[in-house]
């Protein structure tokens, strides 16, 4: 039983990985002692198909791009640099950006973990090109100082090895505009001026490709990270390879809650 | 990837204020050039400095409209030309089925209704095989303006399939754009994995071989007549990129016609081709350059203010002094839409969404949330004028909805005319017969003492999200588990605070029971596959589950809510708890 389960589970994880192959003829193929056979003629195949996605950057030419919109206001990050928005922190890379503030109790902190453990994950795929920004949605009272003081609560450290997260703070009106230019903003201004509604999305894109999309932190970790990168990737090979790691930890997961029940 | 690194030491190393002066200079020298390689120049957009930069931003704010003035009816409205096959019947495959990156389902080769592996699929017609190239084009959508769009086969909106009941036909996707795709064949029955399941993808540069059955549910054991669709529409369907590249363009009709219809086309009682025309309408906001503006970090939904019908900014349409059948669909991806003849004639409503209704009925005007169809028929014999528009009269101001009013009754402006219909010629001999009261398709109606289950579901907006049960999309997760075969009762219940939901529930279609505790108005009560949810109210409705197993979505089709997340997962299983579990049974 548990065996069928597990099979079942493959396929499942198979069609996620979207590397699946004439399913119904391995449906038709047996149980049991074929299943390893299966899977490692299955890893060759996806191995291959993988080979044959392409590493090409494609230079978008569809639309107005997205980070034109974005203005180029003037930050202060938590050490104390001037930076400007677009052009040291958008221009030419990939980059997630992150809503918070030092006094929130409700939704940073939960935030910030998964953030952290994005950081951790998806830098391992796209090593120095990622960017972390997390702006304050009170600068008034967030200063640099506040900022190193609040990343040291929480644990973070600026680390070489793994891509850079920076906290950055600046004049209201500047940062409230951006914040609405980044769709971070409810049309109920009630619900609006509430700063733990905004601290609950992530907006992630890549300059260069000129792909933006925002997603809500609570959902699923795993499917998190893979849409970032699915969107953020520079080329199908990135965006789409590690569709097969993904495939490997989904399968985990289930044998994982198979061998629990 | 050098100049990244080189940057980042800047950053680094250098001091504060130096390296802002730095970087801005050389990253300005890049700027403008990769803008000229796009072809955008960078005269008048990107400057290199920031007041040009701001100045910039002007031309593209989120607040202004299209920036492009022009005269509207001056262009005709297209017909989307009919998908022809490669191929007809058994052993004329023009490739191997399934022999492509992301295969063929497999009820392909097993050909099995899953309530009985013994029972085939009902088949009437020989297979037919096709083959559709999804690529980007630049079109001309306003007259004399180039816009690139991204269209099935390179057209928006694509070609028209027209399929018979009963026919299976294979449709092999190759993905030309560097979008990942999925599509979904809206209103069909149709397995899995032709579904359009939003993370069966079909990735660039690759292909999918997409299996409709084009088969009918059963009913007590002999298909269900009444459930046989007429108008559908493709779309895209890609997580994460369904609201921007249907705004692109990808969109196309599915008309199937069975034998029933057919016999109404060939007694004269519905008029058929050339005067039986699908009318896409989509709204569209242009940037000053005349690519379409899309900012994908809109998630309210997107409103245009140019209206396309059929890829034409508000075209005309000649016809005849004679009855027409429109297939209306609302292919916005926020807009609510209200049709109107701008004289104030009734349509006569032949079905809402994909199925006739019993009977012809009037409809004074057409209420579509996004994603839904009306197939009415249009009288021009009874014109005397040589003009007539269709209009959208309803109000709305941003993505969360309608706001409650309606243009000519409350707002003394008249309606947006979408198409003008120029009538020319006499009466036509020998017109169609259909009109009020004409008996179309039989209503099977699900019975209360079918229903195997209950189950509720509430939308509703949380830190800048909407959830469905508190609960993102999660593609592993089967929310519901209905029994293959079964009959339920849904509630949907939107509690989101002022937001429209449209929601639309694949595989099959469901009838509204009842809206906020009262019965529907009549052109809903019998089926449709997208219920609109206005704010605080409550539809349930009767839904059965037939023919596959899942997994298949359900999803509110306002497309910016259903890219956050706002979508849940339903399998039906041959067996098993009705209980919420993880998806086991679980094919691409």
């Amino acid at each position: 039983m548990k065996l069928a389960l597990l099979k079942k589970a493959s396929y499942c994880a198979l069609s996620l990985s979207m590397l699946w192959t004439a399913g119904c003829q391995q449906q038709q193929a047996g149980l049991g002692s074929q299943d390893s056979a299966i899977q490692t003629e299955l890893d060759k195949k996806n191995a291959a198909r993988v080979a044959s996605l392409s590493t090409d950057t494609y230079e978008t030419v569809m639309n107005a791009r997205v980070s034109d919109r974005f203005p180029d206001i003037d930050l202060i990050d938590h050490r104390g640099r001037d930076l400007q928005f677009y052009t040291d922190l958008i221009e030419d890379r990939a980059v997630c950006i992150v809503y918070f503030y030092t006094r929130c109790v409700g939704s940073c902190p939960i935030t910030t973990q998964v953030v952290k453990k994005l950081r951790k994950d998806l830098g391992e795929v796209f090593g120095d090109e990622l960017l972390f920004v997390s702006l304050t949605l009170e600068p008034e009272v967030d200063s640099p100082e506040e900022l190193q003081t609040y990343m040291k609560i929480q644990g973070i450290e600026d680390d070489e090895n793994l891509p850079d997260w920076i906290y950055a703070t600046g004049n209201f009106e500047e940062l409230d505009a951006l914040r609405k230019n980044l769709g971070i903003y409810d049309l109920d201004p009630i619900i609006d001026a509430d700063k733990t509604e905004h601290a609950a999305i992530l907006t992630f894109g890549n300059d260069r490709t000129d792909r933006w999309a925002a997603l809500p932190v609570g959902m699923d970790y795993e499917q998190l990270k893979s849409a970032m990168i699915r969107i953020m990737g520079n080329n199908p090979r990135q965006r789409f390879a590690s569709r097969v790691q993904y495939r490997e930890e989904m399968m985990k997961r289930f044998q994982e809650s198979v061998a629990k029940n | 990837m050098k100049k990244t690194i080189s940057r980042r030491q800047a950053i680094g190393s250098i001091s504060a204020a130096a390296a802002a002066t730095t970087i801005s200079a050389s990253l300005g020298a890049r700027r403008s050039r990769s803008r000229d390689r796009s072809g955008r120049g960078s005269s008048s957009r990107g400057g290199d400095t920031r007041s040009e930069r701001l100045e910039a931003e002007t031309v593209v704010d989120a607040r202004v409209g299209t920036p492009i003035q022009f005269e509207k009816f001056t262009q005709e409205m297209p017909i989307p030309p009919i998908k022809q096959p490669l191929a007809v019947g058994k052993g004329n495959e023009p490739w191997v089925v399934g022999d492509c990156f992301h295969g063929v389902a497999p009820e392909y080769f097993t050909r099995t209704v899953s309530e009985d592996p013994t029972l085939k699929y009902p088949e009437k017609y020989p297979e037919k095989y096709y083959e559709m190239h999804l690529r980007d084009v630049v079109g001309e959508v306003i007259p004399g303006v180039q816009t690139p769009c991204c269209g099935y086969d390179g057209i928006v909106p694509g070609p028209t399939f027209k399929s018979r009941g009963l026919e299976p036909i294979i449709v092999r996707l190759y993905n030309h754009t560097h979008y990942e795709t999925s599509m979904h064949l809206h209103g069909g029955h149709n397995p899995s994995h032709s579904d359009g399941y939003p993370n069966f993808y079909v990735l660039p540069g690759q292909a999918r071989d997409y299996y409709y059955t084009n088969t009918i549910p059963y009913h007590h054991g002999v298909p269900d007549v009444g459930e046989a669709p007429s108008t559908m529409w493709y779309h895209d369907h890609g997580m994460d990129v369904t609201a921007h590249t249907c705004v692109l363009g990808m969109a196309g009709f599915h008309i199937q016609i069975d034998d029933f219809e057919q016999g109404l086309i060939d007694r004269n009682v519905l008029p058929s081709d050339p005067y039986d025309i699908p009318v896409m309408i989509a709204d569209k906001r242009f940037n000053s350059d005349g690519t379409i503006f899309f900012d994908p970090l809109d998630h309210n939904g997107y409103l245009g203010d140019v209206y396309t019908v059929n890829g034409k900014a508000h075209p005309y349409f000649r016809v005849q002094r004679r009855k027409y059948r429109f297939r209306f669909l609302n292919a916005s991806n926020a807009r609510h839409i209200e049709l109107r003849l701008s004289d104030g004639r009734p349509f006569v409503g032949l079905a809402n969404d994909s199925w006739l209704f019993p009977h012809a009925m009037e409809r004074d005007s057409i209420l579509m949330s996004p994603a839904k169809r009306a197939d009415v028929v249009i009288d021009f014999s009874k014109v005397d004028a040589n003009e007539l528009y269709l209009e959208n009269i309803l109000l709305q101001s941003d993505g969360r909805g309608p706001d409650g009013k309606l243009l000519d009754r409350d707002t003394q402006i008249p309606g947006v005319g979408l198409v003008k219909f120029i009538i020319e010629g006499d009466p036509v001999p020998g017109d169609c017969s259909v009109d009020v009261g004409t008996e179309l398709r039989e209503h099977i109606p699900i019975l209360e003492s079918e229903i195997e289950a209950t189950r509720v579901f509430e939308f509703h907006r949380r830190k800048g999200a909407w959830q469905i049960n508190q609960e993102f999309y999660d593609e592993f997760k089967s929310n519901a588990c209905p029994r293959v075969g079964s009959a339920e009762r849904w509630i949907l219940r939107n509690t989101a605070g002022g937001w429209w939901h449209p929601i639309h529930i694949h595989l099959e279609s469901h009838q509204i029971q009842t809206i906020d505790g009262q019965a529907p108005p009549e052109e809903w009560a019998y089926k449709s596959d997208v219920a609109m949810l206005g704010p605080n109210t409550e539809t349930e409705l009767f839904m059965k589950f037939r023919t596959f197993t899942g997994p298949f979505v359900f999803h509110c089709h306002n497309l910016e809510h259903e890219d956050m997340r706002m979508m849940f997962v339903f399998d039906p299983i041959k067996d098993g708890p009705k209980s919420n579990q993880p998806l086991s049974a679980y094919y691409p």
